[in-house]
């Protein structure tokens, strides 16, 4: 401590600063939790839609022509998104799953969602620079045709023979 | 255009007309969105290089070279669109050693260029900006893969600057939105990197995508600087029945 008594020579007189109390301590650390925890959940809304979103069968990744043939396993709907992958059981009782894509509309539905399990699916798609390109879709007695640049193209009701 | 690319999706892009910045980045975009696995090996790693250094005194240290290296190998097969599951991000692990050393070279190499006034280690960080996939690819060398990355940048140094001055701010970006945003940019841009390496390889003759590349273990030999050619396209399978 300096000496206030003390000669003017040598140090100079020096005061402490005045320690002002910390202000608005507990809104500010509640702000940052909640913003940690914002962006915790928000981390784990996008987990959850990537997760949703992969486990395709990525072999269909590659360039070319590719056919399947089998039933309907189930429908996996992508979590916060208009994309369904269709989990298919082939004929030589291989697992087989679409990559996400949109769903045909019917009366503004989705027909995805009201394809039952064990309906026979067959199909052909083609894979080009390792995208989707299109897909041609035999739903029980009903055929769709997906394009990637222009969506569901044409959705031909097939005739049931009698 | 190069003939082993062909069928992937960065496979019509050249580099005879430069880097294409901006499309590999929108390449990166696609295939990044194109399936949901990539986010999350991305989001694995980052949790385990964090976890390790909550855990363990320097663990970060001893995880990140092999968690890199493992994340590498399985972007390059993300973008080479063979089949891979995220568990091969752990695959690093079965090169510890050299990639620990790699990633610990780097790291002095880097330092002793910010020391230097900063120059330098920008300089360094675009020689030796390839070395992970080069060690993907099969180099077990380990100044090989300095030696072979420097190489691979030549004639293209101030546009992989451009490169990650544009990749460094769309990041940027990313962060801005919580954070979050970053764990999806840093991704999107790791793909477009693994793309422009594929091209900067197939541009020089390299042939890194070896047909023998798609081995179930780390114990290929090296492809790059050796004698092998660039691979004969694969003809697409007209209509291959998976039935």
């Amino acid at each position: 401590m300096v000496d206030e008594q003390a000669p003017s020579e040598g140090f100079p007189h020096m005061e402490p600063p005045e320690v002002q109390p910390p202000k608005r301590t507990i809104p500010g650390a509640l702000g940052c939790m909640t913003l940690i925890l914002a962006a915790l959940i928000l981390i784990g809304l996008v987990t959850l839609h990537f997760y949703s979103m992969g486990n395709y069968s990525t072999e269909l990744n590659v360039d070319g022509a590719h056919q399947f043939s089998g039933k309907l396993q189930e429908v996996r709907k992508v979590l916060f998104s208009d994309r369904y992958k269709l989990a298919l059981i082939l004929t030589n009782n291989q697992a087989l799953i679409l990559p996400p894509l949109p769903s045909p509309l019917e009366n503004g539905k989705p027909i995805f969602l009201s394809i039952r399990p064990g309906t026979c699916v067959d199909g052909d798609l083609s894979v080009k620079g390792g995208f989707l390109r299109d897909l041609s879709l035999n739903l029980g007695d009903r055929k769709y045709h997906f394009d990637a640049d222009a969506g569901w193209l044409v959705v031909t009701d097939t005739p049931v023979p009698e | 255009m190069y003939q082993n690319l062909q069928g992937l999706p960065h496979g019509d892009l050249d580099l005879s007309g430069g880097i294409p910045i901006f499309e590999l980045l929108g390449r990166g975009w696609r295939v990044f969105f194109s399936t949901g696995d990539i986010f999350l090996a991305f989001l694995l790693t980052g949790v385990i290089i964090m976890g390790s250094g909550f855990t363990l005194f320097s663990g970060s240290m001893l995880v990140i070279g092999p968690m890199i290296a493992g994340l590498s190998y399985y972007l390059l097969k993300i973008v080479r669109r063979e089949t891979v599951t995220v568990g091969r991000i752990f695959d690093g692990f079965n090169l510890f050693g050299p990639a620990l050393a790699i990633f610990l070279i780097n790291g002095l190499i880097i330092l002793g260029g910010t020391l230097l006034c900063f120059v330098p280690a920008i300089i360094f960080s675009i020689w030796y900006s390839f070395i992970w996939y080069i060690i993907a690819d099969g180099e077990r060398d380990i100044w090989g893969v300095f030696t072979k990355s420097k190489e691979l940048t030549a004639g293209y140094r101030w546009e992989i600057f451009l490169f990650m001055l544009v990749c460094g701010l769309f990041n940027f970006l990313g962060f801005l939105i919580c954070g979050v945003g970053l764990l999806i940019t840093a991704p999107i841009t790791m793909i477009a990197n693994v793309m422009l390496y594929d091209l900067l390889a197939a541009h020089k003759g390299f042939g890194v995508r070896n047909p023998n590349y798609g081995l179930p273990d780390w114990s290929a030999g090296s492809p790059l600087g050796s004698a092998v050619p660039p691979s004969a396209p694969e003809e697409p399978p007209s209509a291959e029945p998976i039935t």
